[in-house]
């Protein structure tokens, strides 16, 4: 079996709670597919998921404007706190 | 640290002897005395969910809720206190500060040298804060604050305001000190409930606060630090509404037992029979609820956020229907300031209104359902 990808974890997450077509490089809050409730939500979802912690460095919403955008995102953390 | 038992047997033999005889009295003097609230520092209940190494007890969101519980069932106002002090300002330190914040304000607050306010309702901007009116500059590294905030508990004697201002679109939390210049506060009176909760207006006219006052980062991140706030606010008011319910159903039965109409106590009347099984059953549905919150809470789980409202929205509705239906039991008494089922009465309506209404929650709860309880296929259209 293949393992999910960063991006596919997050895209499926987000499918969850959204009924418009989306792609990686969606502007979810942009386009307004998800409120602002949601992104605390999608939040708690990437520590849980990913084991990180985000903290005040991390909130831009860049960060967290597209799936292409949170696989980034989570990588940057991943290297930051490796080394 | 105490153990945990003990603490929150303290509290509980606390909130008996202490809070609940006196909760008619406060409101009556619109204030919480001073010995209260050095009582509530001293059995750590200002720094319940504050990690011990910034000197509180680091309670989990179960016995944080149970704490609420015990000191909400005995007084709402004093219950308002842990809302504002802990769960939204508090929850917010611990959450987006920087290590520095945490370390100056924290331990501060859990001894309660500092009572924390939360200032983001404006005379316009309720739960829509997108449109805050208080304004900010820049101007090197310090902020130039003006505007005018509204209905913020305890504003009157809080030494520090959790304070949402806006530059255009962009919008920063700011730590604001009541004792910098141009921060002044009216106490507002004449409301249906929270009296003694020191509600205030705070006036920001040219406030200059230090970037190292700025909680999270200016401009970024609002969305996060407003929603965080306002979720353990809301986790808050789901277990105040529990809180009155229990306090109100206590009321209705030991009344019930006690007073007589027709030759027999009234608690053998079915119709009085009636309203205690639906306000037992309500209560026990709206215990359940904060507690799944509770566990999600504590799980760190996504989908806490949800459970945390839907909560907070049933419970302030069930609380307010068992108050009413305390005030009826208890019949023309049930309008004397004699009993304390009024005060319950009034205290319960104010839970359906705060940390979102129950009608800007609604649309929320709805499309959670719209999308997680729709099945595709189950049956064709005709």
């Amino acid at each position: 079996m293949v393992e999910a990808t960063l991006e596919q974890i997050v895209y499926t997450y987000i499918a969850e709670h959204v009924d418009d077509e989306f792609d990686y490089d969606t502007e979810i809050f942009e386009e307004g597919f998800v409120n602002s409730l949601f992104a605390i939500q999608l939040m708690t979802f990437l520590e849980k998921e990913f084991a990180i912690k985000i903290t005040m460095d991390d909130l831009d919403m860049e960060n967290y404007k597209s799936v292409n955008a949170i696989g980034e995102f989570v990588r940057r953390w991943r290297e930051r706190n490796v080394r | 640290m105490k153990a945990l038992h003990d603490v929150l047997t303290q509290v509980e033999q606390f909130a008996a002897e202490e809070l609940r005889p006196r909760a008619g009295e406060f409101e009556a003097q619109q204030e919480i005395p001073q010995d209260v609230i050095i009582s509530l520092a001293k059995h750590g209940v200002l720094g319940a969910t504050i990690p011990v190494e910034y000197g509180g007890l680091a309670l989990d969101a179960i016995d944080y809720g149970n704490l609420t519980e015990t000191v909400g069932k005995a007084c709402n106002s004093v219950r308002e206190l842990l809302t504002v002090h802990v769960s939204l300002v508090g929850e917010s330190i611990k959450r987006w500060g920087s290590e520095e914040q945490k370390r100056y304000w924290l331990p501060r607050m859990a001894t309660g040298e500092i009572l924390a306010a939360f200032a983001l309702t404006e005379p316009e901007v309720g739960s829509d804060a997108k449109g805050i009116g208080t304004s900010y500059r820049q101007e090197g590294n310090r902020f130039i604050l003006n505007g005018r905030k509204k209905w913020i508990s305890f504003g009157g004697i809080a030494d520090l305001f959790l304070v949402f201002a806006s530059r255009g679109e962009e919008m920063t939390a700011f730590l604001v000190e009541s004792s910098m210049a141009g921060v002044s506060t009216t106490k507002m009176s004449n409301l249906l409930a929270s009296s003694s909760s020191h509600l205030a207006e705070i006036h920001l006219q040219d406030v200059e606060v230090p970037l190292e006052n700025v909680l999270s980062r200016v401009g970024g991140g609002f969305a996060y630090v407003v929603n965080t706030a306002l979720d353990h606010g809301r986790y808050s008011i789901a277990w105040s509404g529990v809180a009155i319910a229990q306090e109100a159903l206590d009321g209705m039965v030991t009344y019930g037992r006690t007073r007589k109409q027709g030759g027999r106590v009234i608690c053998e009347y079915a119709e009085v029979q009636k309203m205690i099984a639906d306000a037992s059953a309500n209560l026990h549905a709206a215990r359940a609820l904060c507690v799944a919150a509770g566990l999600k809470r504590r799980d760190k789980h996504p989908d806490a956020i949800i459970e945390t409202t839907i909560a907070k929205y049933f419970s302030s509705k069930m609380a307010m229907k068992v108050a009413t239906d305390a005030v009826q039991v208890f019949g023309g008494n049930g309008f004397s300031r004699d009993y304390p089922v009024e005060r319950l009465f009034r205290e319960a309506k104010v839970l359906e209104i705060i940390e979102g209404t129950s009608q800007v929650l609604q649309p929320v709860i709805a499309q959670h359902a719209l999308r997680t309880c729709y099945r595709k296929g189950w049956w064709s259209e005709p």
